[in-house]
């Protein structure tokens, strides 16, 4: 069933994700194109993997399209979408703990790509990622959104089910052991 | 301490930087693709696992159902058909004449008979039995 109205680069999320439910696949397309790097960015960041970073957008986006009546616009589709992507990577470490392939830690550290590209990232990237490895879930996932994607406290309090003021006491938390990991 | 305090400005350079290569290898249309076909793989699954039980119930309601009917048949009570039309069906096929000879054989058995009141016809007169065997001469 397609949509009799086209679909623009410029159209809302709210229209692309009215679209998707009338079952016109270009909306989701678009929301692919729109989201889908920050998507990848905030779950790398989280410890994915690069060589599992398409797989885990191409899951999250499959979780949030299937439960899109779910969302109520409590908060951005991009938020809401940010919070199934730490779902599926918290499931993907599971599975990896358990199936032992590779431990998780070590997953964390392995790095794909191009010796030199790595170099050029830096040992302190490197620090900063073990780091955010070690805090905890919440921690972890609130510093992503306010330092990484830039998000306001009140948004991530919406997505995380949590208050604003929760959420900048996770933010602070956090902060505070990077620095110290990074020191 | 304020958030600008704890967040120097090599923290938060180093944030907005995870994951950057990984988000710039993204082939979004590609992504984009594998996430329909994905979503309609298992949108398909997910039809063949309802309609798989659907149809066996089906069936099953299928079987029960003429298998009842069949056992109904076969132990139920089975009707007689009225004599009266077999009777007419075989006057159909005798001519005036014949059937003359019909009743007037008629005629002669009720009057030899002796009178049954337990006989289902006993109420009427043989004037009514002609009556009724010439109605069905027609």
């Amino acid at each position: 069933m397609a949509s009799p109205q086209p679909l623009a680069a410029s159209s809302s999320d709210a229209a692309l994700i009215a679209a998707w439910q009338a079952g016109d696949e270009r909306a989701a397309t678009e929301l692919v194109r729109r989201h889908g790097r920050a998507l990848a960015r905030f779950l790398a960041g989280g410890g994915a993997r690069e060589a599992d970073v398409d797989d885990l957008v191409q899951e999250t986006f499959i979780r949030a399209f299937r439960a899109v009546g779910k969302f109520r616009g409590q908060c951005q589709f991009r938020t809401w979408l940010l919070t199934i992507g730490g779902n599926v990577l918290k499931d993907a470490g599971r599975r990896a703990a358990r199936d032992r392939v590779v431990p998780l830690d070590e997953a964390l550290r392995d790095r794909d790509g191009d010796p030199h590209e790595q170099a050029v990232a830096g040992e302190a990237a490197d620090r900063l990622q073990e780091g955010l490895a070690r805090l905890p879930r919440m921690q972890r996932e609130v510093f992503l959104l306010r330092a990484q994607q830039g998000l306001a406290y009140e948004e991530i309090a919406a997505a995380l089910g949590t208050s604003a003021g929760a959420a900048r006491v996770h933010y602070h938390h956090a902060v505070r052991r990077l620095k110290e990991h990074l020191e | 301490m304020n958030e600008h305090e704890l967040l120097d400005g090599k923290l938060q350079e180093l944030a907005r930087q995870l994951g950057a290569r990984a988000a710039e290898r993204l082939d979004l249309e590609a992504t984009a693709a594998a996430v329909l076909r994905r979503l309609r793989d298992r949108e398909q699954q997910r039809r063949l696992r309802w309609l798989q039980p659907t149809w066996l119930r089906a069936a099953a309601a299928v079987v029960l159902i003429a298998g009842g009917v069949v056992l109904a048949r076969s132990i139920g009570p089975t009707l007689p058909a009225h004599p009266a039309h077999y009777v007419a069906e075989d006057l159909n096929g005798l001519s005036a004449t014949e059937l003359r000879d019909v009743l007037n054989g008629l005629d002669q058995t009720l009057q030899n008979a002796p009178a049954r009141s337990d006989a289902g016809l006993d109420e009427l007169s043989p004037e009514q039995l002609k009556a009724v065997l010439r109605s069905l001469e027609g």
